[in-house]
């Protein structure tokens, strides 16, 4: 029977994997960095960079690099973070000052409970918000410190 | 006593003539944009592109339906288990129907009488009498209902079922399925020529269309688009859908003849839902990411203009009135 239940809930595990809450989250965040655009984006475009600046890089893949827009977009396919569904997106744009860019950084995501309320704790908005936060607050001092100071 | 004529020089009656004339003329009507993150309705007038008023509405709006007159718009709050009911001649909230599960997608029926509510976690739509609206029927429709359309004459309502990967077609007087249609990976938005004879349902995971002969009952096409398409919108022709693509950013273009894309218009980030204004021909899309609606040109195919709205735009469904209120 056991047995049989873990079959069951393995089955089941690919159909719930899919679906998510009907709204999605959004973070966006900017830091300006002492370097002319086209450094930063060097630097941001190269994806053998990826993990000496993202936090928790497992799972992350690589979705577009535009070299026009300066826009570099990568996604989640799989994490241990408390998000779902995570795509996410930086530019990188001139100033403010001389010599200076900036780079945005916007994630789109859900929370990981994907089912009716009453929600899990931890699993809510609220932990998902909380968790790209923190990616993003871990990240971009480490970009920032990668560009400036090469390290 | 003189009568009005005699007061009225030829001059003067030509001008008042003129200015409505004028008034006629350039009376547009308005596309209503939710605003997730604001939890607010911004109201664009067409003439002009530009944000006219922000009615607040319930937590975290997502679908419209519009009134056939363009004298109320319905907006469903998923996150308050709610719908607002606008009157658009005062530009506020005029009623609020309660639900206790999470409205997404809403269509009207052709004469206004009827709004369809598809409720994303009890897997059921409701068909609440917009004149009393605690006269409601439901229907039991497959997983995590989304986008809805009705046919023109008001006897069948299409349903995309996100997570069962379908089509439900329902029978609107007895309220019952008439039958279901198996489209590609995560259906969302769904739109419907205006001679009612295709259904196009839009394939997020599987970024496609499913194209749904309406009279075989049957897809007979499946069109690549972008990266996770949302929504689609058909010009008024049929000739044209156009497909926002939430991860690609960008709007394909849909040669409908021919099932397949020939433009790619880029737009702001993450466009949700898109809708085309048959008055201006021109198509706008809201920006979820950027808090904007993106306005292209029908004819050209070019990106016209961009609209700052509230927070996290996404406008699911008919959110562009026909006529003015």
């Amino acid at each position: 029977m056991k047995k049989l239940l873990i079959i069951m809930a393995a089955l089941l595990l690919p159909l719930t994997a899919a679906a998510h809450g009907p709204s999605p989250q959004k973070v966006e965040k900017e830091i300006v960095i002492k370097a002319e655009p086209a450094k930063v984006w060097a630097v941001l475009k190269d994806f053998n960079n990826f993990s000496k600046w993202h936090p928790s890089p497992e799972g992350a893949a690589l979705k577009s690099v535009d070299d026009g827009l300066m826009k570099f977009k990568y996604e989640y396919t799989e994490t241990k973070l408390a998000f779902g569904d995570y795509n996410s997106y930086l530019t990188v744009k001139a100033g403010p000052g001389a010599g200076e860019s900036t780079v945005t950084w916007v994630a789109r995501f859900y929370r990981v409970y994907r089912l009716n309320p009453p929600i899990p704790e931890g699993q809510d908005d609220e932990s998902a918000i909380k968790a790209a936060n923190g990616v993003m607050d871990a990240g971009f001092p480490n970009l920032k410190r990668l560009i400036e100071e090469g390290k | 006593m003189p009568s009005a004529s005699t007061l009225l020089s030829t001059p003067a009656i030509f001008g008042l003539l003129l200015c409505a004339w004028v008034n006629t003329a350039l009376a547009q009507p308005y596309a209503y944009i939710t605003n997730q993150g604001s939890n607010s309705v911004s109201v664009i007038d067409i003439a002009d592109d530009k944000v006219v008023a922000t009615i607040p509405v319930g937590k975290g709006p997502v679908g419209v339906a519009v009134a056939g007159d363009g004298k109320a718009v319905y907006i469903s709050n998923v996150e308050s288990n709610s719908i607002s009911i606008l009157d658009t001649q005062q530009n506020r909230v005029s009623g609020e129907i309660k639900l206790t599960g999470s409205p997404v997608g809403l269509v009207l029926s052709p004469d206004d009488s009827t709004l369809y509510v598809a409720d994303w976690f009890e897997d059921q739509v409701l068909a609440i009498d917009t004149r009393d609206t605690t006269s409601r029927r439901t229907i039991l429709v497959g997983t995590a209902p989304a986008g809805m359309v009705v046919s023109k004459d008001g006897r069948q309502l299409y349903i995309a079922n996100r997570d069962s990967n379908d089509v439900a077609i329902v029978d609107t007087d007895r309220l019952q399925i008439i039958q279901h249609i198996a489209v590609g990976k995560h259906p969302y938005g769904l739109a419907i020529s205006s001679d009612g004879a295709k259904v196009y349902a839009v394939n997020v995971y599987g970024n496609s269309v499913s194209v749904i002969d309406v009279k075989r009952s049957s897809v007979n096409a499946t069109i690549p688009v972008g990266d996770h398409p949302y929504c689609a919108t058909v010009s008024p022709d049929g000739g044209r859908v156009y497909v926002s693509n939430t991860q690609g950013d960008s709007v394909s273009v849909i040669d409908a003849n021919a099932n397949r894309v020939f433009a790619t218009i880029p737009v702001n980030n993450t466009p949700e839902g898109i809708g085309y204004s048959a008055t201006n021909h021109k198509i706008y899309v809201a920006s979820w990411a950027d808090d904007t609606v993106s306005v292209i040109d029908a004819v050209s195919n070019k990106p016209l203009a961009s609209i700052p709205t509230g927070k996290q735009s996404r406008s699911f469904g008919q959110f562009i009135a026909a006529t003015p209120p």
